[in-house]
């Protein structure tokens, strides 16, 4: 579904991923693991297609699209979804009319129609309502004075409203106190199944316990150090990122 | 250097009655603004710079005019060129409102293009809500049209009565190419009276607009101010308001959009001379490619107007890297108990924003359109008619739309 070969990008001049190569097949669940600065997000934001990471080699290729080609909004719309480590605050424009105007767009990209308030309405508060998101949070400006765990319920409601097939989860996980943890994860296994693909970027075993994926790949210095199975995870908590390097 | 001698010797053929005469000598003694002078600092005056722009003949482009459609739901009166046109205009009586032109009284101007007015609008267009009159409110629709090498000089007076009240829906409206818009209003409000003024200044194809606004307010009356404006060419508008009476209280509240290579110039001053009376101002410019628009916003506590409450608000948009904007805030404060606060903040869209934005879906420039909206909501979202507030809504959007990316 997603495959990146020989991936180099550089930020501000300074080189940060040194060819990744990485597939994720359709229906399976990747996790991306590594220390701070190691380029997760900067993988993540360059699969989004942020402007200021400077792709100098290498291919992504999404669904036989070649993603780099595409605008952010584009990628978008042909189904790619990432959520943030840091969302945006977006003063003056709240959660509800910022969700219906995103989906609109998807939509008419598509071609389709576009959804009627009311059946929007009744979309969003089915997700939210899973969430465990508020509708005094549905009316506030998006991510405005948010806590940083409903930020990231707020990432899970927008996934869900959207309805991407290949989602990017840049540490949906952290910040989060233990129930919303839950709340997350049930989130992201309602999203997965057989025709969607996923790529989690996670810190801590936690979240892998909740979602189990197929396969871990670790991330050091701009490169995928090693790849395994969920074993790995075990791995890497006992010896830390010292031993890959 | 602006040459006043042009006008003056234009004005001396026309301006008739004692007061504009009045107003002739106190435009040879002041001579035109330049930008030397604090309050026109931010004005591009360049278009007085060229030939002068002549008076325009009696009666102008009145065949042909295609008179804007009422916007509100209040009876309307439309003047071309400040002179009312019947057929377009609703019948007043029953409104509480009254309506004459008379000679005008000697008057002092702030500056030479104020006292030009004077002299030259012929009788000013009043409006007066008697003690006891039961009104609602009235759209003013001010129409102008003529020709790009002339001037209409229009003049409005407008008093409420002590206890009385007005919606007022002022709209500033060029119809076809007219150089010179130079409109000055006169507003006085007594006694508990209260006004609530609703402003569209969309002057289109002019060269020069020059709008001036006086507002006199007695012990506890109100005011609320909230206006949208487009550019022209260079446009200035000015509001000076005296907070004479205790407990008085202004509104003023404002978005001003400068398009490709115009000039907006806002101009605020608020005089606080009487006790226990606030004032809040929220002023919101957006600039376009090569646009500039400022914002000079004073406020004046005097030594007796202890208890003033006094709150200025100005925030800046560039959606272009060549656009500019100026904001010159000054508080003046003589008396001891007094609350005063403002800021001011000039800044460029978000990037990581429009990404945010753009991950969901939104193409840049919807997203670019999508935030500057944003940016205006707050003042939208203040003004108490619902018809104005969804009028403006409807008004930005275009206007984005065609500013964006510094296309024209
Ligand atoms: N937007 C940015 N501005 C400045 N530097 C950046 C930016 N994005 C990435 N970098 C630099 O690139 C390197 C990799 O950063 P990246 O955010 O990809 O790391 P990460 O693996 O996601 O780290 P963390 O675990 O802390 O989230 C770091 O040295 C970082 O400083
Ligand atoms: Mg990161």
């Amino acid at each position: 579904m997603l495959r990146i070969e020989n991936l180099h990008v550089s930020f501000d001049g300074n080189k940060i991923l040194n060819g990744v190569d990485l597939e994720v097949p359709v229906g399976k669940v990747h996790a991306i693991m590594g220390p701070n600065g190691s380029g997760k997000s900067t993988l993540a934001n360059t699969i989004a297609g942020h402007k200021g990471y400077d792709v100098t080699s290498g291919t992504v290729t999404y669904k036989d699209l070649d993603l780099l080609a595409l605008d952010p909004s584009e990628r978008a719309a042909e189904g790619v979804f990432l959520g943030f480590q840091y969302p945006v605050e977006i003063p003056g424009i709240s959660n509800m009319n910022f969700l219906r105007t995103a989906l609109n767009s998807i939509r008419r990209y598509r071609g389709e129609e576009e959804m009627s308030a009311a059946e929007f309405l009744g979309l969003l508060r089915e997700k939210a309502a899973a969430l465990g998101i508020s509708n005094d949070m549905l009316k506030r400006a998006v991510n405005v004075g948010f806590s940083g765990g409903e930020r990231k319920r707020n990432e899970m409601l927008q996934m869900a409203v959207l309805d991407p097939q290949f989602a990017v989860l840049d540490e949906t996980d952290s910040g989060l106190d233990i129930d919303a943890l839950r709340i997350v994860a049930r989130g992201i296994n309602a999203f997965h199944g057989p025709e969607k693909g996923l790529l989690l970027i996670t810190h801590y075993k936690r979240l892998l316990s909740y979602v189990e994926p197929d396969v871990i790949h670790v991330l050091i210095d701009g490169r995928i150090a090693r790849s395994g199975d969920k074993e790995l995870a075990e791995e890497l908590e006992e010896a830390g990122y010292a031993a890959f390097a | 250097m602006t040459d006043v001698a042009a006008y003056l010797d234009e004005a001396r053929k026309i301006a008739a009655g004692t007061g504009a005469v009045a107003a002739l000598k106190q435009l040879e003694a002041m001579g035109l603004p330049t930008n030397k002078l604090e309050d026109w600092r931010y004005t591009d005056l360049r278009p007085l710079r060229k030939e002068p722009f002549r008076a325009l003949a009696d009666g102008g482009a009145e065949a042909e005019i295609a008179v804007p459609e009422s916007l509100s739901s209040w009876p309307r009166l439309v003047l071309l060129n400040g002179r009312c046109l019947r057929d377009a205009s609703d019948d007043l009586s029953g409104t509480g409102i009254d309506m004459t032109q008379t000679a005008p009284a000697v008057d002092l101007a702030s500056d030479g293009i104020e006292a030009l007015n004077f002299a030259l609008a012929g009788e000013p267009f009043q409006l007066n809500v008697d003690a006891g009159a039961e009104t609602k409110g009235l759209e003013l629709t001010l129409v102008f049209d003529g020709a790009p090498d002339r001037a209409v000089h229009t003049r409005i007076l407008l008093r409420l009565a002590s206890g009385t009240s007005l919606d007022l829906w002022v709209r500033v409206v060029g119809s076809g190419p007219l150089g010179w818009i130079n409109l000055v209003e006169k507003i006085e409000l007594e006694k508990d009276s209260r006004l609530r003024i609703f402003m569209d200044i969309d002057p289109q194809s002019s060269d020069f607009v020059t709008i001036a606004e006086s507002i006199r307010l007695a012990a506890g009356a109100r005011c609320e101010h909230h206006s949208i404006k487009r550019s022209a060419g260079s446009l200035r508008h000015m509001i000076r308001a005296n907070l004479a009476g205790p407990r008085a209280n202004l509104m003023i509240n404002g978005a001003a959009l400068a398009g490709h290579n115009q000039t907006l110039a806002t101009v605020i001053e608020v005089t606080h001379s009487a006790r226990d009376a606030s004032s809040q101002q929220f002023f919101r410019n957006v600039a376009a490619k090569k646009g500039s628009a400022s914002f000079q916003g004073r406020i004046v506590v005097c030594e007796k107007a202890d208890g003033t409450d006094a709150h200025q608000s100005n925030k800046n948009l560039l959606i272009h890297p060549t656009a500019k904007a100026n904001a010159k805030p000054e508080l003046l404060i003589d008396a001891d108990d007094v609350q005063c606060s403002h800021g001011t903040s000039t800044g460029q869209l978000d990037e990581a924003a429009i990404f945010y934005l753009g991950q969901r879906g939104i193409p840049e420039l919807q997203a670019r359109a999508f935030l500057t909206t944003a940016f205006l909501a707050d003042i939208f979202e203040r003004i108490p008619d619902q018809d104005f507030a969804d009028f403006c809504r409807s008004q930005s959007d275009p206007w984005l739309a065609n500013h964006q990316g510094g296309e024209k």
